[in-house]
């Protein structure tokens, strides 16, 4: 313990003093050269570790990917398109590019608008009770996904009539409208729906936080000059509130969404990706690390990050837009 | 998790969920080096410590060779009470011989030892649960062949079944692999007070394990609990009920063919197994809360109706360590019974602990050679080595382990279960019928992937050919 403390302190030394030092000692070069020189290199030589360790982490491995996708299971002979082939051309992986989309699609535009209908609502409550409610609707996003996961096993578990009473708690409820017991995790193809409930539940109150302090940044005279013209809180909300902070709902939709097509976890611990819930994310990392399938494990890869690039460049381009107008 | 008992975590989930069996046993080479005792010596000339022969004659305390130069680790996947065994009779080992060598056990087993062999740092002996990484090592050169140490391979495949001695063949025809304790999957396990009251009888046949099912539902019990859920690794559960029916209905060659993909998956052998499967599985009533809910139980809790007084299930089968899920105290209301045979075969199915060689010192491979006899795998047995053991046990209580060894006496064991167990497992080694899970020797992309799937999807109504076809179909190619 004691050691495992101390390789712990003597690392932040040694490297955040190492970090230092290289800084100092690169600035003290620098300001060896003639002025005009120092100048055009000094930014160069701050950015240059920061842009080395972006392309070995960031920009080496992403090429890497997609050079391995175009071989085999090993990762040696070349195979051309195969491995995408193979991905559309089985059942398997053409239901997991489905399940992703309706990933992507059900749970930004769900939590979202949770989000913002809580952050909308929670507005209008005193102080202390708001504070409140947010937390209790933010409290999940502290919950790691494989936690929520289990947690979730729990709402949804099911037991056949000779197994025990059901200890599951949507099923008590099921039962207690006078239903009989259903396996939910079974059920397809509703059973995505109830695993994409765990990442929305996760996921709200991230976009109510973002989202109400959008809203509490409005200008109040805007909002009192429209209720003085006569809106109602309807209007207010449709005509005003909701297109003055839409730049910050599209920027809460796309990060999400990013999250969305990389989560797999929720669906590794609840299904392992059977009965119908395969999701891209889940089939890159069966292949790569279970089925050791270099090749394909990479292709799956490449589709995630081709998937996710118009909404990063989107992103992106919000943000600048964003920055531009303050 | 699927791990039923922590240690067998490795990289493949296999064998390790499935469980590691808490009975093992041990097995001997009594004619295996024999007439190869200078051989070894040479082969790493540490003078005088093997004296050749005196393994070959070792009938009595198994190699009494002067071991006190013998001072290197083994490394293996079991800890806790296991690996307390272990220690336990490596300990009994170097007090009867003088011999030096630790005992070391890892959760992450598989991990670690590929990182401490890349790393050059290989331990002198290991035994894996994961015969199909015996060869990645050997083809890489990294492991010492039995031919080259001068192991006598007739007699070792006579002694520990020519079918695991084959899973440790590689690239270059050279055998690398040394059975030494196995564990135990073909088992259904049964409600006592059920059979008594109802006047059943165990059944000896596949046919008679049908009709006693029949008679079951005739009578107002549910005759079968299943239950293939186990998160990521769900529907392993179903291929051990496969596997089992094509040992014995199509024989052991078959089965080596089928996991070689000698055959393709869909073979009508295979096809007529599962099918045979589904006798039981789809019979009318047979299974207890429907056939298309077992994908949802988990293999945890599927044994848990056989303890109910009423409206639980008759029988389940599983292997030997889901025992460990049995209601604590209510452990006594259940017993079981082997697999019935099919067409007059008998088998038996599960997995096993292999020892490989890393560094061929004379010490580590007179280690090894004594390790597999029957004497000292009595000892590796149960905690007190049974009445059959001159040298005691590994001293650890509720540990037994099977033996790997026909020869082993069923004396070693303490519990009725394990003896049972021995038995049938020494038995099948004797007879070429102990085989290996085979969804563990098949490539991960079918054995821990479409075959599972394909199990699912069968349970829940899919036809027998169709389930079959998709895995034959995704076979990896080359």
């Amino acid at each position: 313990m004691n050691s495992q403390l101390a390789q712990v302190l003597t690392a932040l030394v040694v490297g955040v003093g190492g970090i230092w030092l290289l800084y100092w000692v690169a600035d003290r070069l620098v300001n060896l050269l003639p002025v005009r020189a120092a100048a055009a290199v000094r930014p160069w030589v701050f950015v240059g570790p920061a842009l080395l360790l972006l392309t070995v982490y960031l920009v080496y491995p992403a090429i890497n990917t997609i050079v391995l996708s175009f071989r085999d299971r090993q990762g040696r002979g070349w195979v051309g398109f195969d491995n995408y082939a193979d991905i559309f051309g089985d059942a398997n992986g053409r239901l997991a590019i489905r399940n992703s989309v309706a990933w992507v699609i059900v749970v930004p535009v769900l939590a979202v608008a949770i989000g913002l209908a809580f952050a909308v609502l929670a507005d209008r409550l005193g102080r202390r009770t708001e504070a409140a409610a947010k937390s209790v609707i933010f409290l999940p996003m502290a919950i790691s996904f494989v936690g929520a996961s289990i947690v979730w096993r729990f709402i949804y578990n099911f037991r056949p009539e000779g197994f025990g009473e059901q200890t599951g708690l949507l099923n008590a409820v099921w039962q207690g409208l006078g239903n009989d017991p259903v396996a939910w995790l079974l059920s397809e193809p509703w059973n995505n729906l109830y695993l994409m409930v765990i990442m929305i539940w996760l996921y709200t109150g991230f976009a109510m936080v973002v989202l109400s302090s959008a809203i509490k940044s409005l200008p109040v005279e805007v909002l009192e000059a429209a209720r003085v013209d006569g809106a109602s809180e309807w209007q207010l909300f449709w005509r005003i509130v909701l297109p003055m902070i839409s730049s910050t709902v599209m920027v809460v939709l796309t990060t999400i969404l990013i999250i969305v097509w990389k989560v797999f976890d929720i669906v590794f611990v609840m299904t392992g990706g059977e009965f119908g819930t395969t999701i891209v994310a889940e089939r890159m990392i069966t292949e790569f690390f279970t089925f050791r399938n270099q090749g394909r494990g990479a292709a799956f890869a490449v589709l995630l990050f081709v998937a996710v690039l118009p909404f990063m460049a989107l992103n992106i381009r919000r943000f600048r837009a964003q920055e531009e107008m303050r | 998790m699927p791990t039923a008992s922590g240690r067998r975590r490795t990289t493949r989930p296999g064998p390790a969920r499935r469980g590691t069996a808490l009975l093992a046993v041990l097995a001997l080479l009594l004619a295996a080096c024999s007439s190869d005792g200078d051989d070894t010596s040479q082969t790493a000339g540490g003078g005088g410590t093997t004296s050749g022969g005196t393994v070959g004659e070792g009938t009595g305390s198994g190699g009494t060779a002067d071991m006190s130069g013998a001072d290197f680790s083994l490394f293996g996947a079991p800890t806790g009470v296991e690996g307390e065994a272990m220690q336990g009779f490596i300990g009994v080992y170097n007090d009867e011989t003088g011999a030096n060598i630790s005992y070391e056990g890892s959760d992450s087993f598989e991990e670690q030892l590929r990182i401490r062999v890349d790393g050059g740092n290989a331990p002198t002996v290991a035994f894996t649960p994961q015969p199909a990484s015996i060869c990645d090592f050997a083809d890489a050169g990294q492991l010492a062949s039995l031919e080259e140490m001068g192991f006598d391979i007739a007699s070792m495949e006579a002694n520990h079944g020519k079918f695991w001695m084959d899973l440790g063949v590689c690239a270059d025809g050279q055998h690398y692999g040394i059975p030494w304790f196995p564990n135990y999957k073909s088992i259904v396990w049964y409600r006592t007070s059920l059979f008594e009251d109802g006047g059943y009888e165990i059944p000896e046949t596949y046919d008679d394990l049908v009709s006693l099912s029949q008679q079951m539902v005739a009578d107002g019990v549910t005759p079968w609990c299943f239950g293939f859920g186990s998160e990521a690794a769900s529907g392993w559960p179903a291929t051990d009920w496969v596997e089992d029916i094509v040992v014995r209905s199509a024989g052991t060659d078959a089965y080596t063919q089928w996991f070689r993909h000698e055959i393709p998956f869909n073979d009508p052998q295979v096809a007529e197994a599962v099918d045979r499967f589904g006798e039981i599985f789809f019979g009318d009533g047979f299974v207890l809360g429907g056939t298309e809910n077992v994908a949802a139980i988990d293999f945890r809790e599927a044994p848990l109706p056989l303890f109910n007084d009423e409206g639980g299930c008759a029988m389940h089968k599983q292997g030997s360590f889901i025992a460990n899920f049995f209601p604590p105290g209510e452990e006594d209301e259940v017993s079981f019974f082997d697999f019935p045979s099919i067409d007059g075969n008998d088998a038996a199915m599960g997995g096993g602990d292999t020892l490989m060689v890393f560094d061929p010192t004379p010490e580590a491979v007179q280690a090894v050679k004594d390790w597999i006899t029957p004497d000292w795998e009595c000892v590796l047995a149960s905690p007190s080595g049974g009445s059959a053991s001159d040298l005691g046990g590994h001293g650890v209580e509720g540990v037994e382990r099977l033996p790997g060894h026909k020869d082993v006496p069923l004396d070693c064991y303490e519990t009725e279960t394990a003896r049972q167990q021995a038995e049938a497992v020494r038995d099948a080694i004797a007879d070429n019928t102990f085989v290996f899970d085979a969804s563990d020797l098949m490539p991960p992309a079918v054995g821990q992937g479409t075959y599972w799937t394909a199990m699912l999807d069968w349970s829940r109504g899919t036809p027998t050919e169709a389930v079959l076809t998709s895995v034959e179909t995704s076979w990896p190619q080359s």
